[in-house]
């Protein structure tokens, strides 16, 4: 239901990286010592994924040894197919894409059209839906995730995809933060000249406010899409057939069933990590891109 | 406009509302979800109190929640000062930080699950290479929290240093020229400029921290998780890895107490709310004190 | 404009993608209502590859999937019974949840009502009694049974002194007293341990007994001599020195199996198939042989057929071919579950001597422990009842917490939750 991860700030402080720095503090504590230090935590940020695919390459029989080797191996292809033969992972990866994509398409449009309405027009009890909005995207997840379950029961979506796409739709910090920031970015001269030409209000979504909002739309996709692929309580209480599952329920099931096969479960842990991973490390730079120009227009 | 929120509302009083609702009517009954459900009045909410598995649930948590969440803060600052600082590398620094907490918890609970196995996991070898004995990780009840600790820690940390940084950079740098010109050193400005100046940042992390640290719920499941049947989803050795939410997922759905369950919920929930205002008074309130002294 | 463009075609993307999930996922519920597909839910070591392999291609219009759950399958199956929705065609219920299930006895088929009479005689009565209700519906066919016994590692006792062959190794340990002193020899000698952990010996101690947790007429038994002789037991490996208190199928379990710190292993004959899976290293190193103070009955498993079960015929067709004699010799043979089918242990494959097991028939040793084996009522509240025994027992060894203060622990805990399923 809610996510308490707040995309915002973060996104926004990994993006001025890229711009160039205003004033340079120099007079710090030696800077030697601060690069060695920062470059370690580095490491240590990195390393688990390195042990990862080690482990992901080695045969099972090689990581009980001791001392550890600590190169990868030549067994990762092997692993990786003993986890396809193993569960349906190629199933839980499409529905892993179809759920997290849904997802986030779904919060897009939904909250946009709802923040739109709250930021740029007066409509009776909107601020005692606004404050309803935000009250109780407080509320935690495990309040909700046994009634849940009995409606989706009764709905007969135990086991379908739709169980996991459609309560996650309906995601209140999205409106809250949309809200925000259409507040800032469209001015209310653009919605007055947009009103002139005669457009309604589902125009005046389409026409003004989504152009405007592109690069907030990109934040809030990322991390909606980032949160629905890590999910894993509601998951793991509503999946059951066996050729539904999503990465993270195969994943913890390959473990637990399959757990002394330790290269094969890793293999599986690292795929469940790598694509993630790369649009991660592939979108930062085109986010930057998208930002920049969103804010020069 | 109505049809512009009607969506969003209507999934919301169908997914967030009435659930909510719901759970409420649930702590009231006795449920295993495919019989009939039976009203018990309180009985659940006493249960719960007397419920010594609850309360150890709870210790559980406030343990790892300390291990990992001070732990976390004071690298975080640490990093988003010298992140601050740093020049050269900014980008690639800030990206090597995040990664982390982009990879999924499961994956990385399965990951950890390895590194501190007691026989042969990577923590235990390193320890043995600088000749300190084996630490029982996965076989002692504080072993389990610190593990979890850990794992939470190096997920969140960088996370948290960024949102720091970004509290950081909003410090205009007329302010730190105008200590220069007064001789304040780098340190001397950090603690008594930064530091200060940097709490309503340093209040969000930690109410943050707070509220997902109480909840926390996969690092434990998937680390302790075995296919044994005789007790599933109970914490592993010593039950040390039971988290009030893992608690109240066993009662839920492995032992099908729906009504039960509902009343652990209402319980967690209380006990977040408590606790997310008692630390957000421990850092408002010093503010205040250090405003009016 | 070009970045214009390439922005319209990545939401048009997305709402493609959109579209065609709704599509799909409405797709597969038709298609899932509409052909005849027959599914299958097992957990690994349930059934053999080979066997189900077979299935498919024996009952091609079927159409049969079979699917291996791990994780927790019992919640797994009442999470598809309570949501009415992916209940399986045919599914595999473990021993220890037949009581719970038996309680539910209207969400599976009653086996009386189709064609099994020619099939009842090949199983052990006591193990149809096990699937059968008050008022005497049948709801599953056993898949196997599970006799006890000691698995050893020959190279160890060896080097130990210790005699290896299973008559002497069964002579010296025909006792828990005696196998007890045999242990501390084995650790005096090599530093290996005897026992897994305090509930394996617990546990196995409990299977030996004729009663359990709670009994038939609801009575609460957790706190009468047979459970406090089984913790007594438990204690005394403890105070001995000679339990290792390493989780059993945990990873530390399998290096400790591989690398001999654990020669000594007691279980189920499936526990054959654990050893072989997760130690293929020290094959021809083990042989099996009778279970101190007697064999003990843990585990064996049924087919089901859910009551939603369009075809039932055709699934009943599965069962039978699933548990026929030749089958079930061929899982023993690769899993070593043991058959259920009284036939079925006379097969020639199961005169065949092992080579895992240095080439003893290992067959002989549990088809004794099948013969003397008792019997136990289990209540369907039995497995939450034990649950805290199991808890405490696990604190004995990492909070070195005082055994007599766990076991009154263990009872109160156990005697609330009892009585709230009153």
């Amino acid at each position: 239901m809610t996510s308490t991860r707040l995309p915002v700030t973060v996104t926004e402080s990994i993006v001025t990286a890229y711009e160039p720095r205003r004033s340079q503090r120099r007079s710090t504590p030696p800077q030697i010592v601060m690069y060695i230090v920062l470059t370690i935590g580095a490491v240590v940020s990195i390393f688990p994924l390195y042990w990862l695919l080690v482990m992901a390459s080695n045969a099972t029989g090689d990581i009980y040894k001791s001392p550890p080797t600590f190169v990868p191996g030549p067994r990762l292809f092997e692993n990786v197919a003993m986890v396809f033969t193993r569960i349906d992972f190629a199933g839980a990866l499409l529905n892993t894409i179809i759920v997290a994509s849904s997802v986030t398409f779904l919060v897009l449009v939904l909250d946009s059209l709802a923040a739109f309405a709250f930021a740029k027009f007066d409509f009776p009890l909107r601020r005692t839906l606004f404050t309803i909005t935000l009250v109780t995207f407080m509320l935690p997840m495990q309040l909700a995730v046994i009634p849940q379950f009995i409606t989706m029961t009764n709905l007969g979506w135990v086991g379908e995809l739709q169980a996991l796409i459609v309560p996650a739709a309906a995601n209140a910090f999205g409106i809250f933060w949309l809200r925000q920031y259409i507040v800032s970015a469209i001015p209310d001269e653009l919605m007055d000249a947009s009103v002139l030409d005669g457009a309604g209000f589902f125009r005046q979504w389409f026409a003004v406010c989504l152009p405007l909002i592109r690069p907030g739309l990109g934040f809030l996709g990322i991390y909606t899409f980032i949160t629905a692929w890590n999910d894993y309580m509601w998951p793991l209480v509503v999946l059951t057939d066996p050729h539904r599952l999503t990465l993270q329920v195969a994943t913890a099931q390959l473990k637990s069933a399959f757990g002394q096969d330790y290269g094969m479960v890793m293999a599986g842990a690292l795929l469940s990590v790598l694509p993630l991973l790369v649009v991660f490390l592939l979108g930062a730079r085109q986010f930057v891109g998208d930002i920049a120009k969103g804010a020069i227009r | 406009m109505y049809a512009a929120i009607a969506p969003f509302f209507l999934l919301f009083l169908a997914f967030g509302v009435f659930p909510t609702a719901y759970s409420l009517v649930l702590s009231f009954q006795d449920w295993n979800g495919l019989g009939a459900p039976e009203w018990v009045g309180t009985s659940n909410f006493e249960r719960l109190f007397t419920d010594g598995t609850f309360w150890l649930a709870v210790r559980n948590t406030f343990v790892i929640f300390v291990l990992s969440t001070f732990p976390m803060l004071a690298i975080a600052i640490t990093i988003a000062a010298m992140l601050n600082n740093a020049v050269r590398y900014s980008t690639a620094f800030r990206i090597a930080y995040f990664v982390p907490n982009i990879t999924s918890v499961v994956a990385m609970a399965v990951l950890f699950g390895s590194i501190f196995s007691d026989n042969f996991g990577l923590a235990n070898a390193a320890l043995n290479a600088v000749g300190l004995p084996d630490i029982p990780w996965l076989s002692t009840p504080l072993g389990i929290q610190v593990t979890i600790a850990i794992l939470i820690t190096y997920q969140w940390t960088g996370y948290n240093a960024i949102i720091l940084l970004a509290g950081m950079q909003s410090i205009g740098t007329e302010i730190y020229e105008a200590a220069k010109l007064d001789g304040a050193g780098p340190i001397r400005s950090f603690f008594w400029m930064t530091l200060p100046l940097l709490r309503p940042t340093i209040l969000f992390v930690l109410v943050i921290s707070t509220i997902t640290g109480l909840q926390s719920f996969t690092e434990a499941q998937v680390l302790t998780s075995t296919a044994s049947t005789t007790n599933p989803n109970s914490g592993g050795a010593g039950q040390g890895g039971l988290t009030m939410v893992l608690y109240f997922y066993q009662q839920a759905f492995s032992y099908s107490r729906f009504g039960y369950g509902a009343a652990i919920a209402w319980g967690v929930f209380l006990i977040v709310v408590v606790f997310t205002i008692i630390s957000w008074r421990f850092v408002a309130g010093r503010r205040e004190d250090k405003l009016s002294g | 404009m070009l970045i214009r463009t390439r922005r319209t075609r990545w939401a048009a993307a997305l709402a493609a993608i959109a579209v065609a999930t709704l599509a799909l996922t409405s797709c597969s519920d038709s298609g899932a209502e509409g052909d005849e597909e027959i599914t299958l839910w097992t957990w690994p070591g349930g059934l053999s590859e080979t066997v189900t392999s077979a299935a498919v291609s024996e009952f091609p219009e079927a159409d049969l999937e079979v699917s291996t759950i791990g994780d927790d399958f019992k919640q797994k199956l009442v999470t598809a019974f309570t949501g009415r929705s992916g209940i399986p065609s045919i599914t595999g219920v473990k021993g220890e949840d037949m009581p719970y299930f038996l309680q539910e006895a209207d969400l599976f088929t009653d086996l009386n009502t189709l064609d099994i009479d020619d099939l009842l005689d090949d199983f052990p009565d006591w193990k149809i009694e096990e699937a059968t209700t008050a008022d005497g519906k049948l709801i599953g066919l056993p898949t196997d049974i599970g006799p006890t016994a000691l698995f050893y590692r020959t190279d160890i006792l060896a080097e130990a002194g210790l005699p290896t062959d299973p008559t002497e190794v069964a002579a010296a340990t025909s006792t828990w007293e005696d196998y007890f002193t045999w242990g501390e020899q084995l650790k005096a000698r090599t530093g290996t341990f005897l026992e897994v952990s305090l509930s394996d010996v617990f546990n196995k101690a409990m299977g030996q007994g004729e009663t359990k947790f709670v009994a038939e007429n609801g009575d609460f038994l957790g706190d009468t001599d047979t459970v406090r002789a089984a913790w007594d037991l438990a204690i005394d490996a403890w105070d001995r020195g000679i339990v290792a208190g390493i989780q059993d199928g945990s990873t530390d379990w399998a290096s400790a199996v591989s690398n001999g710190t654990l020669p000594t292993l007691l279980g189920a004959a499936w526990y054959q198939g654990d050893i072989k899976s997760n130690a293929p290293d020290t094959s021809s190193l083990w042989k099996v042989t009778a279970m101190p103070g007697g064999p003990a009955n843990i585990g064996g498993s049924f087919l089901t057929i859910p009551a939603a079960t369009e075809d039932k015929e055709a699934a009943l067709e599965i069962i039978k071919f699933l548990v026929s004699p030749e089958n079930q010799a061929t899982t023993y043979s690769e899993i070593g579950n043991f058959p259920s089918s009284i036939s079925a242990i006379d097969a020639p494959a199961l005169q065949e001597p092992d080579e895992f097991f240095g080439g003893q028939v290992t067959t002989d040793v549990f088809r004794e422990a099948s013969e003397n084996m008792p019997t136990n009522y289990t209540s369907p509240i039995d497995n939450e009842v034990s649950a805290p025994y199991f808890t405490e027992l696990i604190n004995i060894e990492s909070l070195g917490k005082d055994p007599e203060q766990a076991w009154d622990d263990a009872v109160a805990a156990a005697k609330q939750v009892w009585e709230t399923a009153q």
